[in-house]
């Protein structure tokens, strides 16, 4: 039951990076535009996502799927959040903007914890890694 | 470099992924309460004095425009067409207003009242210095409201209280009504 629990976990959480990846690009073009900067200004945005994405493409594919349930659970939980923040950035029409469609300064507001969020997960997910091959390592010898 | 323990790494990512729990419930909670303070609606009655006394003003208005055919009439019918058609009767025929609702009316109130009818068509007309301090009064009171809406809007840590939603429908019923009146001291001098 827990391992079923767990690769659903680790599905949904590839799901929401996804999900919330795009909304932040979105934002980020949609602000690119407005504010008529070049395309350097979504390099901050995009790399932490790359970077995540990389990560849990190589976990797929190097079978290192037992993760730890609690990872695995607050990953989750962190794409879910910044989801949240993206979704009521784009659609939540009680967020008014005086200029724009979307009022970039309540994304603006949360994007240091948005990032702060990412590279955790990725200091985090190399920790993981590490970790998960050294116990192979040692199951192995 | 000496190899982190495997202990040490085990409890470094126990704690790093803690740290993006209470992070991320902390975020969560607050976009839920702000969302839940936002989604605050106002209920519109029929009985409200100023929504019935603006209604009555707009109907005035509408009768002594007959008396006019000159410029001054064109001018007095614009502004009536602006105040009844760009949707501000439609939205306070509804029984609930959001917050968006209420951000759209003093939008509209700025832009296309004030801007439009009192500054292209009104101002000429007016011979009377209280009309000219009034209509500075609603312009103050509409850009009050106007910065009020979008920092509530960015303010996730103070609530938006329940009452203040209704204070500002308040304001910018009285600020339609005032300006109705404004319109009608014009017609009747």
């Amino acid at each position: 039951m827990l391992k079923f629990i767990n690769k659903v976990f680790f599905y949904l959480k590839i799901i929401f990076l996804l999900i919330a990846f795009s909304f932040a690009l979105y934002i980020a073009f949609m602000k690119m535009d407005f504010t008529s900067s070049n395309m350097l200004t979504i390099l901050p945005v995009f790399i932490p996502f790359f970077i995540l994405l990389i990560l849990f493409v190589f976990d797929l594919f190097l079978d290192w799927k037992d993760y730890n349930l609690y990872c695995n659970a607050v990953s989750t939980l962190s794409f879910i959040t910044i989801t949240i923040i993206t979704l009521r950035t784009v659609f939540d029409k009680n967020i008014v903007a005086s200029s724009s469609l979307i009022n970039f300064g309540f994304y603006d507001m949360q994007e240091g914890i948005i990032k702060a969020l990412l590279y955790l997960m990725i200091i985090g997910n190399i920790g993981l890694l590490i970790y998960q091959k050294r116990k192979k390592v040692k199951i192995h010898s | 470099m000496k190899r982190v323990n495997d202990e040490y790494l085990k409890k470094i990512i126990c704690v790093v992924f803690g740290l993006v729990f209470v992070i991320s419930m902390y975020f969560v909670i607050i976009n839920i309460r702000h969302y839940e303070a936002l989604s605050q609606k106002v209920t519109v009655s029929d009985a409200d004095t100023s929504y019935i006394k603006f209604k009555e003003n707009i109907s005035h208005v509408e009768n002594k425009l007959n008396h006019y055919s000159d410029s001054k009439g064109t001018s007095l019918q614009r502004t009536l067409n602006v105040l009844k058609n760009g949707g501000v009767f439609h939205l306070l025929s509804h029984t609930e207003l959001s917050y968006y609702d209420l951000y759209k009316l003093n939008d509209y109130f700025m832009n296309n009242v004030i801007n439009d009818c009192w500054v292209s068509n009104l101002k000429g007309l007016n011979n009377n210095k209280t009309n000219d301090q009034l209509v500075n009064a609603l312009i103050n009171n509409s850009t009050y409201l106007d910065n009020h809406f979008i920092n509530n809007s960015l303010t996730l840590y103070d609530s938006y209280s329940e009452n203040s939603i209704q204070n500002d429908y308040e304001m910018i019923l009285n600020n339609y009504l005032s300006f109705s009146d404004v319109l009608l001291s014009i017609i009747e001098s």
